[in-house]
C-alpha cells in the first residue's frame, strides 16, 4: 500500500488544562449550527455563530496576552488548529479595537458610504441607544463602553 | 462584487439619471442628506423598465426612502418619483387633473407592450430635445387648486411603517425594533394601489379631498352693509404689514391695516364696501403669504345692540363661530359665561382667565388697555340662545349706562357697582363701544369699528359716542 501521510496531532504541554473549556465551546458551536431557524430573522440565525467564535478567540487571547497562563507554543497551536481566529486577535491588539465583535463590522468596504457598522459607534454618540447590529447581533463594541 | 455584463448603452432603452425628481416632503428636513445611487437597480412600478434607484434617509426619525417610479413616468405626470404626488401642489394626480381639467389619461396606454413602447418613445423624444406635452408648466393655477394645495412639507409620511408583528402581539425585538409600535389605521383610505394613484383613477384619497373641496365654506358678506373690514388669522412673525398690503391692495383701496401680533391676527379695512367684498371673494380660502396659509373672515362691528335682536346677533355669531382661532380656553370660557342664570346680573361668578385675577372695581375712567384680561379681540359666542339672552340684558344695561358713558368723554367701561367686571375684549385698535355693558356683552363676535379712525382725540369722543348708538340701533 502506498505510504499514507497522516497528520497526527501532537498536543503541547498545558493542553490538558485548557482542553475542557475548548471542548465545551466547540459543543456550543455545534449546537448553534444545528439550531432550527424558526421564529428568527434570517440574519438573526447567524448571530450565535459569531458570538461563540468571538468567545473562543477571546478565551485564548485572554489566556495568553492578559493572564499569561499558556506558552507561546500552545497559543500558536490553538490558532493553527482553529480554536481561535488569528485575524480577530490581531485586531484586539490595536488600540480602539479591544472589544471588536467581528471582522465584518469594522470593514468600511462592506457598508454603504464606506462607514463602519453602527455597533462600532460609542453609545453616547449614537441616536438610537438600543441596537443589534445586523451582521453579528452586537450591541456595541466600541472600546469606551 | 460580481460584475454583471450589461449590454452596451442599454440599447433596450433602460433609464439612467443623475438625480431623482422628488418633492420637498420626500427629501426631508435635513439639509445634509447621503444618497446612494444604483443604476438599473429596480424596475419602475408603472412601466416596469429598469431605472436608476436613489435611496436616502429623509431626516432622523424617518425610514429610508427610495425612488419607486422611473423619471420618464414621473415627468409624464409631473409627480414625485417616490410619493407620486404632484410636484407643485402636493396633491394626488386625480385631484390635480380634476381641478385643472387636464385629461392626459387617454394618451398614456396602460397595457404591456403598448406602455413600454410609449414610455420609450417619450424618453427618446425627451432626450432628443423634442418637447411635446410638457404642458404642466403652462397651466395656470385656478381657485380650487390654490385652496387645496399643500403649503408646507408633510414629514409624517416619512415615518417608519407599522410593525406587523406588534399588531399580532408578537414583536420580540422590543426597543430595538425600528418599526412603529402603533395600531394601523384601517378604513377605505388604506386600500391604495400605485397604478390607480398614478393614472388618477379610483383613488380614495383623491376622492376624499375632492369631496372636501366641494364643501368648503365660502365667505359670505355679512348683512351689515357698513362692515368693510376683514379679519386675517393665523399670522406669524414673518408676515409684515407690507405683505398684507401687497396682497390686499389689488382689490380695493385699503384704508388701514391693523396688526395684532399678540393674537396672531390682523384687520384690513377698505375705504369701500365693494373693495372688501371683492377681496373676500378672491382671497377666501387661498390666502397664502410666505408659505403660511391664512384664514380670512369678515370683521364684526363691536358696537352693542341696544335693541333686542338676539337672533340677528346669534346668526352673525354663528357664522363666525367656527373660526377656531381662539384658544380653547377662551371658547370654553365663553361657553361657561352664558350658563350663568341670565337674571342674576349682580353676581356673575368670577372667571379668571389664565389665572389672572379679575379686575377690581373701578369707578374712574377705564381704558381698554388697563384690563389685564383683554385679549385685543372680541370673542364670538358659540351659542345663539344664551348669548341672545345675554345680549338682551346687555342692551337694557346699556341704555342705563349711556348717559354715564357719554359723561366720560372717552371709551369708558364703568362697571356697575357691585358687579364683577368680566373679561371684555374690545378689538385692538378700534374704539370700544361707548356703552359696553361688560359682562353681558362679553360673548360678542369679532367686531370692527365702523368708521375706524385710529384712537381719536378725546374731544371727538362725546360726539362720536352719540353717533355710535344711533348707528347701532340702525344696525339691528
Amino acid at each position: 500500500m502506498p505510504k499514507v501521510k497522516t497528520n497526527r496531532v501532537k498536543y503541547p504541554e498545558g493542553w490538558e488544562l485548557i482542553e475542557p473549556t475548548l471542548r465545551e465551546l466547540q459543543a456550543k458551536m455545534r449546537e448553534a449550527e444545528n439550531d432550527p431557524h424558526d421564529g428568527k430573522r434570517k440574519c438573526e440565525a447567524l448571530w450565535p455563530i459569531f458570538k461563540i467564535a468571538h468567545q473562543k478567540s477571546r478565551y485564548i487571547f485572554d489566556l495568553y496576552h492578559r493572564r499569561k497562563e499558556i506558552s507561546k507554543e500552545l497559543y500558536e497551536f490553538c490558532m493553527d488548529q482553529g480554536y481561535a481566529d488569528r485575524n480577530l486577535i490581531a485586531k484586539w491588539k490595536k488600540p480602539g479595537y479591544e472589544r471588536l465583535c467581528c471582522l465584518r463590522c469594522m470593514q468600511p468596504r462592506d457598508h454603504n458610504f464606506q462607514t463602519t457598522c453602527v455597533c462600532r459607534v460609542p453609545k453616547h454618540l449614537r441616536e438610537e441607544k438600543v441596537i443589534e447590529c445586523v451582521h453579528c447581533g452586537c450591541r456595541g463594541c466600541a472600546s469606551g463602553d | 462584487m460580481a460584475h454583471r455584463l450589461l449590454r452596451d448603452a442599454e440599447a433596450d432603452g433602460w433609464e439612467r439619471s443623475d438625480f431623482p425628481i422628488i418633492c420637498e416632503s420626500c427629501l426631508g428636513d435635513n439639509p445634509y442628506v447621503r444618497m446612494t445611487k444604483a443604476d438599473y437597480d429596480k424596475e419602475c412600478k408603472i412601466c416596469t423598465r429598469p431605472f436608476t434607484v436613489f435611496r436616502w434617509r429623509p431626516g432622523r426619525d424617518a425610514r429610508y426612502k427610495k425612488t419607486e417610479i422611473c423619471q420618464t413616468c414621473s415627468k409624464l405626470k409631473n409627480v414625485c418619483q417616490v410619493c407620486l404626488l404632484d410636484l407643485e401642489y402636493g396633491l394626488p394626480v386625480q385631484v390635480r387633473d380634476t381641478a385643472l381639467s387636464i385629461n392626459s389619461n387617454d394618451a398614456i396606454p396602460k397595457s404591456d407592450v403598448n406602455r413600454e413602447y410609449f414610455a420609450e418613445e417619450h424618453d427618446r423624444r425627451a432626450r432628443a430635445g423634442i418637447d411635446y406635452e410638457s404642458s404642466y408648466g403652462k397651466v395656470r393655477p385656478n381657485d380650487t387648486i390654490l385652496k387645496l394645495q399643500r403649503t408646507t412639507p408633510y414629514y409624517k409620511r416619512n415615518r417608519a411603517h407599522v410593525c406587523s408583528f406588534y399588531v399580532r402581539g408578537q414583536c420580540t425585538r422590543g426597543p430595538e425594533c425600528p418599526y412603529r409600535h402603533e395600531m394601523p389605521v384601517e378604513g377605505e383610505l388604506s386600500q391604495q394601489n400605485i397604478k390607480d394613484r398614478y393614472y388618477g383613477v379610483n383613488d380614495p384619497v383623491a376622492l376624499k379631498l375632492l369631496n372636501k373641496a366641494g364643501e368648503m365654506p365660502s365667505l359670505e358678506p355679512p348683512e351689515d352693509e357698513s362692515i368693510r373690514t376683514l379679519y386675517v388669522g393665523g399670522l406669524d412673525a414673518r408676515v409684515t404689514e407690507q405683505d398684507l398690503r401687497d396682497n390686499f391692495y389689488a382689490h380695493g383701496e385699503i384704508e388701514s391695516v391693523k396688526m395684532v401680533l399678540q393674537r396672531a391676527c390682523a384687520f384690513v379695512t377698505y375705504t369701500t364696501r365693494e373693495g372688501a367684498e371683492k377681496a373676500a371673494e378672491e382671497l377666501a380660502n387661498k390666502l397664502v403669504i410666505k408659505g403660511l396659509r391664512l384664514k380670512l373672515l369678515w370683521g364684526k362691528p363691536q358696537v352693542p345692540k341696544p335693541e333686542t335682536e338676539g337672533s340677528d346677533e346669534a346668526k352673525q355669531q354663528a357664522a363666525v363661530a367656527h373660526s377656531g382661532l381662539l384658544p380653547r380656553a377662551v371658547i370654553s370660557q365663553q361657553q361657561n359665561q352664558p350658563l350663568q342664570p341670565p337674571g342674576t346680573q349682580n353676581q356673575p361668578p368670577p372667571m379668571p382667565y389664565f389665572n389672572i385675577p379679575p379686575l377690581p372695581q373701578q369707578d374712574r375712567a377705564y381704558y381698554p388697555s388697563m384690563d389685564p384680561q383683554r385679549m385685543g379681540a372680541l370673542v364670538p359666542s358659540q351659542e345663539g340662545a344664551p348669548s341672545g339672552s345675554g345680549s338682551n340684558e346687555g342692551k337694557s344695561g346699556s341704555e342705563q349706562k349711556q348717559p354715564q358713558a357719554q359723561h366720560y368723554g372717552h371709551p369708558g367701561m364703568p362697571p356697575p357697582p357691585g358687579q364683577f367686571y368680566p373679561p371684555y375684549y374690545p378689538p385692538y385698535g378700534y374704539m370700544p363701544p361707548p356703552v359696553p355693558p361688560p359682562h353681558q356683552q362679553y360673548p360678542q363676535p369679532y367686531q370692527s369699528r365702523m368708521p375706524p379712525p385710529p384712537p381719536p382725540p378725546a374731544g371727538d369722543q362725546a360726539s362720536y359716542q352719540q353717533k355710535a348708538p344711533a348707528g347701532t340701533s340702525q344696525q339691528q
